[in-house]
């Protein structure tokens, strides 16, 4: 099954009955419907019947417990474009990707990080065009990702359960009890990100986000150095981003990793367009490493595009 | 070798407003511990 079948791919999650984009956006409503989708305004989504399967595109509003509510007979694969770039442009961008993810193959990613996270001994090592990272692992761990396919009524999955396995801090006083990081990253991709409960200082440095990563998109790709689990420097195009990035994540977090994704959805990478700040874009690289949680400043994911990776000295077996 | 569980990925709410599943930790006033980076959550 292959992202070349975009029906064939959201029939992996709703095997049953039709598929309904629902978007409170007009302009990427028309655009679904100028592709076939069956496309349902957010306004009128009580008209859906019992059970039905939805792609939800929130691009004007971060969710909300009323939007959760409207949902609860439904099953929602949920894209919250808003929290990324609602443009028309980086909306399209986002539906498309959606369609072309292979969610099966997705799944067997992350089946195979669960097994693998428990069974192997040793770090974690990324390395490959530049990227040399060592991801010392707990012995406890809690992650976030979803393998089981199918969405069942009442389920909300983010359309990012399905396309990263993650691993993140267990809070702001204890930054290395899942993992500490030590070594080099090129990324190819930056995005900023804001949750639903951002709050007053969150948005006014998110916004200073956004700026600095058009900033860093123009100059190319971003070298990454951490020690200890703290990014020391982030230079871009010969220019030190650090304290930059620093004050508009929350300059209390020290620039600390709070999140360390694996990607699971690499086969989207021939479409993926780095300059783009989409969700879809987090989990089409084998790695990324996050700072801020995008509620008390930006949530900046670094996105590695090309790396392999191995436990310790082992060859890691993986999925194909 | 380690110890792994897997975050319920999925919250709700019933008729009386209270939050169904394994969604404590998102109420956390330490917004690190209550991060989730899939955006699929909302407070009250």
């Amino acid at each position: 099954m292959d992202s070349e079948n975009p029906a064939a791919n959201l029939q992996q999650i709703f095997p049953a009955g039709d598929v309904f984009v629902v978007t409170d956006d007009e302009d990427l409503a028309g655009y679904a419907e100028e592709r076939g989708l069956r496309t349902v305004r957010l306004d009128r989504v009580d008209d859906l019947p019992d059970g039905a399967a939805v792609v939800l595109f929130l691009c004007r509003n971060l969710v909300s417990r009323e939007i959760r509510r409207r949902f609860r007979r439904l099953r929602v694969l949920l894209v919250p474009v808003a929290s990324f770039d609602p443009s028309p442009e980086a909306a399209a961008y986002t539906l498309e990707l959606t369609r072309h993810t292979d969610y099966r193959k997705a799944c067997d990613w992350n089946r195979y990080w669960v097994r693998a996270i428990s069974d192997e001994p040793g770090p974690l090592v990324f390395e490959g065009s530049g990227t040399s990272l060592e991801c010392v692992l707990a012995d406890r761990l809690s992650a976030d990702a979803w393998y089981g396919e199918e969405i069942g009524v009442g389920g909300w999955i983010s359309v990012g359960s399905y396309c990263e396995f993650s691993l993140t801090a267990p809070s702001s006083s204890d930054w290395h009890g899942a993992f500490t990081i030590d070594g080099t990253a090129v990324a190819a991709g930056v995005l900023v990100a804001k949750d639903a409960r951002v709050t007053e200082a969150g948005a006014a440095r998110i916004a200073r986000a956004h700026e600095l990563r058009a900033e860093l998109a123009a100059r190319g790709p971003v070298t990454l150095r951490l020690d200890a689990g703290v990014l020391t420097t982030a230079e871009a195009g010969g220019e030190d981003f650090t304290d930059a990035l620093r004050e508009v994540t929350n300059p209390d977090y020290g620039l600390h990793v709070l999140e360390l994704g694996i990607g699971t959805n690499m086969d989207l990478l021939p479409r993926v367009d780095w300059t783009r700040n989409s969700q879809l874009n987090e989990g089409a690289g084998p790695v990324h490493l996050g700072f801020g949680e995008g509620i008390t400043g930006a949530h900046v994911d670094f996105i590695v595009a090309e790396s392999g990776h191995r436990f310790g000295e082992s060859r890691a077996v993986q999925p194909q | 070798m380690r110890e792994l569980s897997i975050r319920e990925q999925s919250w709700s709410l019933d008729d009386e407003e209270h939050l169904v599943g394994d969604a404590e930790r998102l109420e956390s006033d330490d917004p690190v511990k209550a991060a989730t980076i899939q955006y699929s959550y909302a407070k009250i």
